[in-house]
């Protein structure tokens, strides 16, 4: 049984969101084993009543569905114990928040592999892992002060729908990464974030802002994201 | 018996001899043999090193070891390449914090904040293909943490296909870069497992560290090919030291503890230490040297080898036909000098050279600080004939890297060194002799 509360050590999370995490995990790991396994058996794993589970989650499927939500919630558990985080530039924290969701996704690699697609992209509505993960993206943008002042005008809801898409292509990249420890996905995304941040950070977007929104609400892919 | 030429020489003669050679006569003879008359030459080769620059900052670590290897010490590339070149050394990205963080964990199984009592996330150093930071482990040993940036091995087949290609353009007779572009490919392979550099980190804390000559100790348990854990080194890089103004004392004791490693190296007959420039020796305020980089250690065919350190008393006794004749052997020369004149401007380039080169043999004592003979070795570096010609065995590229690597960190340091000892070696291997035996 592979151990995987690490992530816990010297957390402040309180414990019924603990609890929902590794009962999260536990279903994710016991999907891999048997996907039509039943609430009792992943009781009986965690050796807690079916009772609890069923307090925390009307069904099975929302177990599944959590693991993907609380990956967010673990990243920013992480964050908080980085010293000077505030201070990290853009690219380091857009790096960070790719990184540790590709690093957690690792631990639980065959589940992700076998239902990230199923669960998350191709959710009836929008799936809360996606909300969250732009809502984590504003913020990152929203508390940097080193944006130069033309490209924060780039930021709105087609840009971060576009770095979830982005997101979803490293996925892509990295569940066919053969490298030793995923080092090429590692460096895709660096060179990303770096290449991010290039932009954000100079005049580049201030000059190219014009164009780009020209571009942009004139082509087709406008109407494709607006969706 | 002894290799080396027991009469003395008069420095002063052969200074005027060698340096008129090489600083005058020679260079433009052969400036104007070679050229042809085609005066803006060099400033063809600027413009085409920077834009060769320019490609080469993509590579990253790469270009930086490529640059090491083939500038200034093999002499075949344009002066202005190498000039450029070396800032490459400055140029190249750090990991960023998120990302050391990401790579710890992958490679050693937990964070750093969880693994060290401290970790600084700020880089200590750059290292050319990764950066080197300070932490402190549980037990309080100070550690430096070389951290490799991800996806360097992959990229280096590329890397070097690319800078064959680029290398194409400006150096003649490209297809006989091959072997030193081959070797130059597999050292850089080699130096991507940190692994094996732990390993010959643990050798050399072995064989050689001492009270003048420290060297870190390898911590394989933080350790693995991507991530390499050492004890920290105190001690500053040259130029720092030379900031503070050592004594002459100091500095003499300094160079002597680099001239003795370096022998020490070549008696035992095993690896040498195969990277030396600057940023791989610290140097405390007491003369001590250490170390560190291990990552470019080798090991040299005897025959070679022996042919190699031969150079230095056969050019000492300046016998044309022995001189040749070992030439010949390390394919120095390619045809008689005596036929044709290309190869004869180069024997007499060698010839000079390796005399100059060999001059601190001569005498016992050596002073490195005469700047006659730092704008001799200068020249030589600046006139070569061989800029766009690789010559020589491919081993040359490491045996001078070092050799000339040493005499240039003496220059630096402008110290006096005592050459007994180190003769005395030399004539034992060459007659296959151990000291002590
Ligand atoms: N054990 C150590 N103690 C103190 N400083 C160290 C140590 N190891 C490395 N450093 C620092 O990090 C720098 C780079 O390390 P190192 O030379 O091993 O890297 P490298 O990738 O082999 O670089 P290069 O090939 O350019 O020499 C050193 O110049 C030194 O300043
Ligand atoms: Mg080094």
């Amino acid at each position: 049984m592979k151990e995987t509360n690490y992530i816990f050590q010297g957390t402040t999370m309180d414990k019924e969101l603990t609890l929902k995490i590794r009962i999260s995990e536990a279903g994710a790991e016991r999907y891999v084993e048997n996907p039509r396994f039943t609430i009792q058996s992943l009781a009986k794993k965690l050796k807690i009543d079916s009772k609890d589970i069923f307090e925390l989650f009307p069904n099975r499927s929302e177990i599944l569905n959590y693991y993907y939500d609380s990956r967010i919630l673990v990243y920013k558990e992480q964050i908080q114990m980085i010293d000077n985080y505030s201070d990290y530039s853009l690219s380091e924290k857009l790096s960070l928040l790719i990184l540790t969701l590709f690093d957690l996704f690792h631990e639980h690699r065959e589940y992700v592999l076998m239902t990230y697609k199923k669960k998350v992209l191709c959710s009836m509505s929008m799936h809360s892992f996606e909300s969250q993960f732009k809502n984590e993206i504003k913020q990152i943008f929203h508390s940097d002060r080193n944006l130069s002042s033309g490209s924060s005008l780039l930021i709105n809801r087609a840009f971060y729908y576009s770095l979830f898409q982005t997101f979803n292509g490293f996925f892509y990249f990295w569940s066919r990464d053969t490298s030793n420890n995923y080092e090429n996905s590692t460096a895709l995304i660096d060179k990303w974030a770096s290449f991010v941040q290039e932009v954000f950070y100079t005049r580049i977007a201030d000059k190219g802002l014009d164009l780009g929104k020209f571009l942009f609400y004139h082509s087709p892919l406008s109407q494709f994201i607006k969706r | 018996m002894t290799n080396f030429p027991t009469t003395k020489y008069e420095r002063g003669k052969i200074f005027a001899k060698t340096g008129l050679k090489v600083g005058k006569n020679y260079a433009s003879h052969f400036l104007k043999s070679w050229i042809n008359g085609e005066s803006d030459r060099s400033a063809l080769y600027k413009k085409s090193a920077e834009d060769l620059f320019g490609e080469f900052t993509k590579l990253r670590g790469t270009a930086l070891k490529i640059a090491q290897s083939f500038s200034i010490d093999q002499g075949f590339l344009p002066d202005e390449f190498s000039e450029v070149m070396t800032q490459a050394q400055y140029k190249v990205p750090p990991i960023n914090r998120s990302l050391v963080r990401s790579i710890i964990r992958r490679e050693l199984g937990a964070y750093p904040e969880q693994l060290f009592a401290s970790f600084n996330p700020e880089a200590e150093a750059a290292a050319s293909i990764g950066q080197v930071h300070k932490a402190t482990l549980k037990d309080g040993t100070v550690v430096a943490v070389k951290v490799q940036y991800p996806g360097v091995r992959d990229t280096i087949s590329s890397d070097i296909a690319l800078a064959r290609t680029l290398f194409r353009t400006i150096v003649s007779n490209s297809e006989q870069i091959e072997p030193y572009i081959n070797e130059v490919k597999e050292t850089l392979i080699k130096e991507t497992d940190y692994l094996q550099e732990g390993e010959s980190i643990d050798r050399f804390h072995k064989r050689f560290n001492s009270k003048t000559i420290f060297t870190p100790k390898w911590i394989p348990e933080l350790s693995t090919e991507r991530v390499l854990t050492m004890t920290y080194l105190e001690g500053v890089h040259l130029n720092e030291f030379l900031k503070n103004e050592p004594t002459q004392d100091v500095r003499d004791q300094v160079g002597q503890n680099l001239w003795d490693f370096f022998h020490n190296q070549i008696r035992d007959r095993d690896e040498i230490h195969a990277d030396t420039h600057p940023g791989n020796f610290l140097f405390d305020e007491n003369g001590n040297v250490g170390v560190i980089d291990f990552g470019c250690v080798k090991s040299f065919p005897e025959k070679f080898f022996m042919d190699y350190l031969l150079l230095l008393p056969t050019h000492l006794r300046q016998d044309e036909d022995e001189i040749k004749e070992l030439y010949y052997k390390l394919e120095i020369l390619k045809g008689d000098p005596d036929e044709l004149p290309k190869e004869k401007l180069f024997f007499d380039f060698c010839k000079n050279y390796g005399f100059t080169f060999a001059m601190p043999y001569m005498e016992d004592t050596f002073d490195f600080g005469d700047p006659e003979y730092n704008k001799l070795i200068a020249g030589y570096t600046k006139n070569a004939p061989f800029t766009t010609e690789p010559r020589g065995n491919k081993h040359f590229i490491y045996t001078t890297r070092v050799h000339l690597g040493l005499y240039h960190l003496l220059m630096k340091l402008g110290c006096q060194v005592d050459t007994t000892y180190s003769k005395t070696i030399i004539d034992e291997v060459l007659t296959n002799q151990l000291p002590g035996e």
